[in-house]
C-alpha cells in the first residue's frame, strides 16, 4: 500500500531555542491505524502540527499523498489531514455545535447545500445529531470531544490525526470514541493518534511509531511494545498483558501476548495442552 | 448564568420572528433617541412601550426587573451619588460633626431623569437579546458588516468565560487543598500575593489556550471565507416592526421640545 504520509529528516525549533524535532523521520501507509508513542516532550505534538501544515519544516521534508507540504500547498493539506486537538474546548470555540461543525467546511468555501449535508454527516458520524443547536458549554467533556471530531470530519479529510485522544475521557466516552475510530477505519481513512497510553496503542494501532528527543526510535507493528531495550529507552513502560506475561517465563510464549484478545488465547491453548493442571489456581 | 444567552419568552411571539437585523438596527436607534430625552413624562412613556413589547413576546416585567439587577452596580452608584453633589435648592442636609452633606432638589431630578434613561436603555438591550438569542444577534451584527474582530470578541468572550470560571475555580480549590484560607482583606500580604499570582497564572494560560485555539482554527482553514449569506432579505413585517420601533422614539424625541414649548405658553 502506498505512503499517505512521509516525513524525512525533519527539525523544527521554537523561537524560545527549544530544539522539538531533530531530524525525524516516518512513514505512514494508506489505511493503516498508527500511534505514535514517546514521553512527554518527545516532539509528538510538534510533529502533528507539521502534518496538517501548521508548522512548515524548518528543515527536512514532509509529504502528505506525494505533495510537499511548503507555503503553496499548506492551505490544500489542511482538507486532507484532519486535526483534533487534545483539549476540545481548545477547538470548540462557536456559540453552537452546528456552527462550530461548519467552520472548517465554510473555511473550504463550499456551497451552503454541501455545507449542510456534510455537517449532517459528521454528526451522524460521532452520534451528536440531537445536539446540533446546543452550545459547547453545556455539552459534558466527551460530548465536546465528539464535536471536535466531527468538526474535523466535516472536512472530509482522508487521514484523521489524534492529540492524545482518550485524555481525559471517562471508560464510556473511551469506548465510544474507540468505535468511531473503528467505524472510521472501515472508511479506509488513515487514523494516527500520539498518545503515551502503551495499552491503548497495543490494543488499537496495527503500526506503532516510537518517538523520543526529536528522533524517531522504532517503527514497526505493536510487537515493538515487547522489546524490553527499546520500551527502557523511550521512557515507557511495557502494556498490562505484556507485563503479565514476561512475569511468566515458563509458559514459554513467543511472541508474547500484547493485547486482551491474544491473551485469552494463549491461555486457552495453553489449557488445552495441560488438561490436568486446569484447576491450577 | 446558563439561560442567559439563549431567547427567553415565547417561543414564537411576532418579536421573535423579525429579522434580526431589522431588530438590532431599530433598537439601537431607540435607545440612542431616547437617550437624549429630558423629561419624565416622555422617558416613562418610552418604558411603558418597551414593557409593552415585552408583554407581547411573553417577557414579564419581573424578568426585566431581574436582568436590570445586573446593572445597579455600575449605574446605581451614579444615581445614589447624584443628589448630593449637584448644586441647587437643598431639600435636606445631614451634619456629621464638621461635614455635612445636602440633598438637593435638582439633584434629585437628575438621579430620577438618569435612572429612567438607563432603564430605558437596559430593558430596550434586554429585549433585544432575549428575543433574538446570542447565535441570531452575532448572525446580525456579522451581516450588518461590523467587523469580524468586534463579532468574535463578543463569541469569545461568551464561549470562553465558563472555561475561565471553571478554570478559576479549580485553581482556587487546588490552592484551598494545600490548606491555603484567604485572609480578611486584599490588605493580607499573603492573600494579596496569592491572588495576585493566582490572576497572573490565569492570564498566562488563558494567552496560552488563545494560541492553542488560534492553532486548531487555522488546521480546519481559517481564512477569509467568502462572505456567506445567512439570513434571507427581511419582508414587509419585520420593516413594520423595525419602523414603529424607531418612528415611537423618534415620535417622542420631537415632541418632547414641543410639549415644553406648550408648557412655558401655558405659564
Amino acid at each position: 500500500m502506498a505512503n499517505v504520509i512521509e516525513v524525512e529528516d525533519l527539525h523544527f525549533r521554537y523561537r524560545d531555542g527549544t530544539e522539538a524535532l531533530k531530524g525525524l523521520s516516518l512513514s505512514i501507509q494508506e489505511g493503516s491505524r498508527v500511534a505514535i508513542l514517546g514521553p512527554n516532550g518527545a516532539g509528538k505534538s510538534t510533529l502533528l502540527l507539521h502534518l496538517n501544515g501548521l508548522y512548515l519544516p524548518a528543515r527536512g521534508k514532509v509529504r502528505v499523498l506525494g505533495r510537499e507540504i511548503t507555503p503553496q500547498t499548506e492551505k490544500w493539506v489542511k482538507s486532507k489531514v484532519g486535526l483534533v486537538f487534545q483539549d476540545p474546548d481548545d477547538q470548540v470555540f462557536s456559540s453552537s455545535v452546528w456552527e462550530d461543525v461548519s467552520f472548517g467546511p465554510l473555511n473550504m468555501n463550499l456551497s451552503p447545500e454541501q455545507v449542510k449535508a456534510r455537517v449532517e454527516n459528521a454528526l451522524r458520524a460521532v452520534q451528536m445529531e440531537e445536539y446540533k443547536n446546543k452550545a459547547p458549554y453545556h455539552l459534558s467533556y466527551g460530548q465536546k470531544k465528539r464535536v471536535a471530531i466531527a468538526g474535523v470530519l466535516a472536512m472530509e479529510p482522508e487521514i484523521i490525526v489524534l492529540d492524545e485522544p482518550m485524555g481525559y475521557l471517562d471508560p464510556r466516552s473511551k469506548e465510544n470514541l474507540l468505535d468511531i475510530l473503528s467505524r472510521l477505519h472501515r472508511r479506509k481513512i488513515t487514523i494516527v493518534i500520539a498518545t503515551h497510553d502503551v495499552d491503548l496503542a497495543a490494543e488499537w494501532a496495527d503500526r506503532v511509531i516510537v518517538i523520543k528527543n526529536g528522533r524517531t526510535l522504532a517503527e514497526g507493528d505493536a510487537s515493538l511494545l515487547t522489546d524490553e531495550r527499546l520500551v527502557r529507552e523511550a521512557d515507557l513502560r511495557f502494556p498490562v498483558v505484556v507485563e503479565i506475561f514476561r512475569r511468566l517465563p515458563e509458559l514459554n510464549l513467543f511472541p508474547l501476548p500484547k493485547t486482551v484478545e491474544e491473551a485469552v488465547r494463549a491461555i486457552k491453548a495453553l489449557q488445552a495442552k495441560e488438561p490436568d493442571q486446569r484447576c491450577l489456581n | 448564568m446558563d439561560g442567559y444567552f439563549a431567547p427567553a419568552g415565547f417561543p414564537d411571539s411576532v418579536l421573535h420572528r423579525v429579522d434580526p437585523r431589522v431588530k438590532t438596527v431599530s433598537i439601537l436607534c431607540f435607545v440612542a433617541l431616547v437617550s437624549t430625552l429630558t423629561s419624565w413624562p416622555a422617558l416613562l412613556l418610552a418604558v411603558l412601550f418597551l414593557i409593552l413589547l415585552g408583554a407581547l413576546a411573553g417577557l414579564s416585567p419581573l424578568y426585566f426587573a431581574r436582568r436590570a439587577f445586573w446593572v445597579f452596580p455600575f449605574a446605581g452608584a451614579l444615581m445614589i451619588v447624584l443628589p448630593f453633589t449637584v448644586a441647587g435648592e437643598i431639600v435636606a442636609s445631614v451634619e456629621v460633626g464638621r461635614f455635612a452633606v445636602s440633598v438637593s432638589k435638582e439633584g434629585i431630578a437628575q438621579a430620577f431623569i438618569l435612572s429612567l434613561r438607563v432603564a430605558n436603555a437596559v430593558l430596550a438591550l434586554n429585549l433585544l437579546t432575549a428575543t433574538t438569542g446570542l447565535c441570531g444577534l452575532m448572525k446580525a451584527l456579522r451581516e450588518l458588516r461590523v467587523p469580524l474582530v468586534f463579532v468574535q470578541l463578543i463569541e469569545f468572550t461568551v464561549r470562553y468565560i465558563f472555561v475561565l470560571a471553571e478554570e478559576i475555580q479549580r485553581m482556587s480549590l487546588a490552592r484551598r487543598a494545600r490548606a491555603f484560607r484567604t485572609g480578611r482583606s486584599l490588605l493580607h500580604k499573603r492573600t494579596f500575593l496569592t491572588l495576585g499570582q493566582l490572576l497572573g497564572a490565569l492570564f498566562m494560560r488563558s494567552a496560552e489556550r488563545g494560541e492553542r485555539i488560534y492553532y486548531a482554527m487555522l488546521a480546519r482553514g481559517l481564512g477569509n471565507p467568502s462572505a456567506k449569506k445567512e439570513l434571507r432579505w427581511p419582508r414587509g413585517g419585520d420593516w413594520g416592526w423595525g419602523i414603529c420601533i424607531t418612528v415611537f422614539a423618534l415620535t417622542l424625541r420631537l415632541l418632547e421640545p414641543g410639549g415644553r414649548l406648550w408648557q412655558t405658553l401655558l405659564k
